[in-house]
């Protein structure tokens, strides 16, 4: 609604007066689109795309712990981590009691882990201990969240691009190459060692179905490494039935480290250990078995707790086995396209008001292992995927996230 | 709304500016926190690992030769067994009685000697590898031929039967022998394979297994032995896989092996159809020193054993007189 203007010619002053104002609501204007496009990209340069999100607190609070490592054999393929994620830090030096430890820190958010022993190029059977320490900010009580999960990493022939991002013609005594038929042309590449999860056809030399397959190599090597809280019973002078490596499966990856009354500045070993088994026999048999070749990654269940499956807390051998069944796609290659017998494939005719899935027939393979025709098929499928990591897998990288649990 | 505007526009500019500058701040202060507690509220770490390239079985030649020099060769029907001296060797009868050669002699008219022929052929294959605790041993072959096919485990020596052990002497470059590295004593020669090694013959497969090791120029001879009863193993797909091959029991036509090298072709020969044979080889654990069933892993998780395939081509066809060839192939798998 305008106000009745008078029809008095305006001053010189009255005009300044008006420029002024709209000169002033022209850098308002500025200003609030240069705020926003300012707090956006602070807001998007700081997202962190590793990051899982569980939930974002408005809470201001800082971290009330750092994590740390130690090992006298230093750094794993330093090189190659340093340079595929600048991220990856060696950490803040602190010595405690003549142990040097290389911490995190407000600058230093992630580090990579050091060794005393162990082998560093890994295979079926190979496990470890991560070097993995929490050191309090104060005298709290910690209770932290603890996620693990595994990369892998492989070699591709990337496509060497210019600057308008298209593909270069590689050049040969100053004449372009040329495939045999004479028209398609041959791209410079160079070899690139990359996260499989994020190569694409258009990136490299492999088409699309090859690719695929790499990436599914990836998950069977994510889940052919399983995690656990505790190491088990090894005696050397006992049988392989009488020993078992580990306690405390992490079916999830995922765990909440707690610490009652912690001490400032005091290293606590967070136990993370990890076990690429060898065989399926010594993941999924409950008890001794002559089809078993190697130790039981668990303890094996005695009679009584056979018989009274589920077990309430479920035993260490019953939460192996949910996790071979939870996670038959990264684990067994191929076990939707075994070969099931006449029997197994009526219990999935729909025909039958009590019909099951093709995965319910394979879980109670899986529960039923010690049978040696379930036990031959499915401990097949686990060698397969073996082979296959270990033929399109060049590398992996366990990476550990500590946060506050909630 | 057309209030809260109004009365925004009749603030003085002073207040307005306050009142924007207000409103934004806390805007950025609603972006920012959640922003940066995001970012600080967590620590990672990482390390990285090489993954070992799953070569862990291999099948060789004797010693682990490369695969070149196993030479399934000189199977000739026609081969006489001759005897140390070079002589044919003969069974003597008397009707279908056998006699000696002494009888014979005596009255060579009324009796007949037969000139015994080479009926059996031994070669001898290594499976070796790494990280492997079991494996199954498949041998598949055609029936051109009819031959018999048995395998039977070995095991290696490197001095002949009659050796004296001795120790080492260096200043009269005399190596040491053991008395586990001769062919003990009372084997029977015909159960004894001998193997010439070759120079140089280990490209594929290289790795080094502790009991056992190889060096590139050693050209000595091997000494492998027989062991006293088969694998234990069975054809998966002949007609009755518990009889021996013949022209009444070859591979089946109808079952899962024929699908997957011919799928639905009718027209293959029956003498073409491949036999599949399998036997599972499991490692020896918790001290179990009888290596004859299994084999034995060394401390670096490696081992090798070794196989003799022994063909017998005393039934085959009656009457054959054109040349067959068969295919045989050995493989490994990792089992378990």
């Amino acid at each position: 609604m305008g106000k009745k203007q008078n029809d008095t010619p305006l001053t010189e002053v009255d005009a300044k007066r008006i420029r002024r104002n709209a000169y002033i609501k022209m850098a308002a204007m500025v200003g609030i689109v240069v705020a926003a496009i300012a707090f956006g990209s602070i807001a998007w340069f700081t997202m962190n795309r590793e990051v899982e999100g569980s939930g974002v607190q408005m809470t201001a609070s800082d971290l009330p712990f750092e994590i740390a490592t130690k090992g006298t054999n230093g750094i794993r393929y330093q090189s190659l981590l340093q340079s595929l994620n600048t991220s990856n830090k060696t950490g803040e030096t602190t010595v405690i009691s003549g142990t040097t430890y290389y911490q995190t820190s407000g600058d230093t958010d992630k580090i990579m882990l050091r060794y005393d022993t162990g082998n560093s190029e890994i295979g079926p059977s190979g496990r470890g201990q991560l070097s993995l320490y929490l050191i309090p900010k104060d005298n709290i009580d910690i209770n932290a969240k603890v996620t693990l999960d595994v990369q892998s990493y492989a070699f591709f022939d990337v496509y060497m691009k210019d600057a308008d991002g298209n593909k270069v013609q590689k050049v040969e005594n100053d004449q372009p190459v040329f495939e045999e038929d004479g028209i398609t042309p041959v791209y410079q590449t160079t070899e690139k060692l990359l996260n499989v999860n994020e190569v694409t056809a258009d990136m490299c030399t492999l088409e699309a179905d090859d690719i695929a397959r790499i990436q599914q190599s990836g998950r069977y090597l994510k889940g052919h490494i399983m995690f656990f809280g505790g190491s088990g019973y090894e005696d050397n002078t006992k049988k392989d039935s009488e020993q078992w490596y580990f306690t405390t499966p992490y079916p999830s990856r995922s765990f909440v480290f707690e610490q009652k009354n912690a001490e400032k500045g005091k290293m606590y070993p967070i136990p993370v250990y990890w076990m690429w088994p060898n065989t399926f026999g010594q993941i999924a048999l409950k008890q001794d078995d002559p089809q078993r070749s190697g130790i039981s990654v668990v303890k094996d269940l005695t009679d009584s707790e056979v018989a009274t499956m589920p077990n309430d807390p479920l035993t260490d051998k019953e939460l192996v086995i949910s996790y071979l069944m939870d996670n038959k796609d990264a684990v067994l290659k191929g076990w939707n396209s075994m070969e099931f017998t006449p029997d197994e494939i009526l219990q999935t005719r729909e025909s039958d008001p009590n019909h099951i899935t093709l995965s319910e027939v394979v879980d109670n393979m899986i529960n039923n292992a010690d049978n040696v025709s379930n036990f031959s098929r499915l401990s097949d499928c686990y060698n397969a995927a073996d082979f296959a990591i270990g033929k399109d897998i060049a590398y992996f990288i366990i990476e550990v996230t500590v946060e506050n649990a909630e | 709304m057309k209030n809260i505007i109004k009365r925004f526009i009749a603030l003085p500019l002073k207040q307005k500016i306050m009142f924007v500058t207000a409103g934004l701040l806390t805007v950025s202060l609603c972006i920012s926190i959640p922003v940066y507690a995001w970012f600080t509220r967590q620590r990672k770490a990482a390390e990285m690992f090489k993954v070992e390239y799953p070569n862990s079985l291999y099948i060789n030649a004797a010693h682990r030769e490369d695969r070149i020099y196993f030479n399934l060769d000189g199977i000739d029907v026609n081969n006489y067994i001759l005897d140390r001296d070079g002589n044919i060797v003969y069974k003597y009868y008397r009707g279908n009685e056998e006699i000696t050669e002494e009888a014979y002699n005596e009255n060579p008219t009324v009796c007949t000697k037969v000139a015994q022929k080479t009926t059996k052929y031994r070669y001898v294959f290594a499976v070796s590898g790494d990280n492997t605790m079991q494996f199954t041993l498949q041998m598949a072959h055609t029936n051109n031929n009819l031959f018999s096919y048995t395998v039977y485990a070995a095991t290696q020596y490197d001095y002949p039967m009659g050796t004296e052990p001795q120790d080492a002497d260096a200043a009269n470059n005399k190596p040491e022998i053991k008395a586990n590295q001769i062919v003990p004593s009372g084997t029977d020669s015909n159960r004894i394979v001998e193997w010439v090694q070759n120079a140089d013959s280990h490209t594929e497969n290289t790795i080094q297994v502790e009991y056992d090791e190889f060096t590139n120029s050693d050209t000595t001879p091997k000494y492998y032995v027989m062991a006293a009863a088969s694998v234990i193993g069975e054809y998966k797909n002949n007609v009755n896989n518990n009889a021996a091959i013949g022209n009444d029991n070859l591979a089946t036509d109808n079952d899962k092996y024929y699908k997957a090298n011919f799928g639905t072709n009718a027209n293959v020969e029956e003498h073409a159809v491949p036999s599949y044979w399998q036997a599972n080889i499991t490692a020896n654990v918790n001290g179990d020193v009888n290596y004859e069933k299994g084999f034995r892993i060394d401390s670096n998780k490696r081992f090798v054993k070794y196989f003799i395939v022994e063909v017998d081509c005393s039934h085959n066809q009656e009457g054959q007189t054109s040349k067959e060839t068969d295919l045989i192939y050995f493989s490994v798998e990792r089992k378990g």
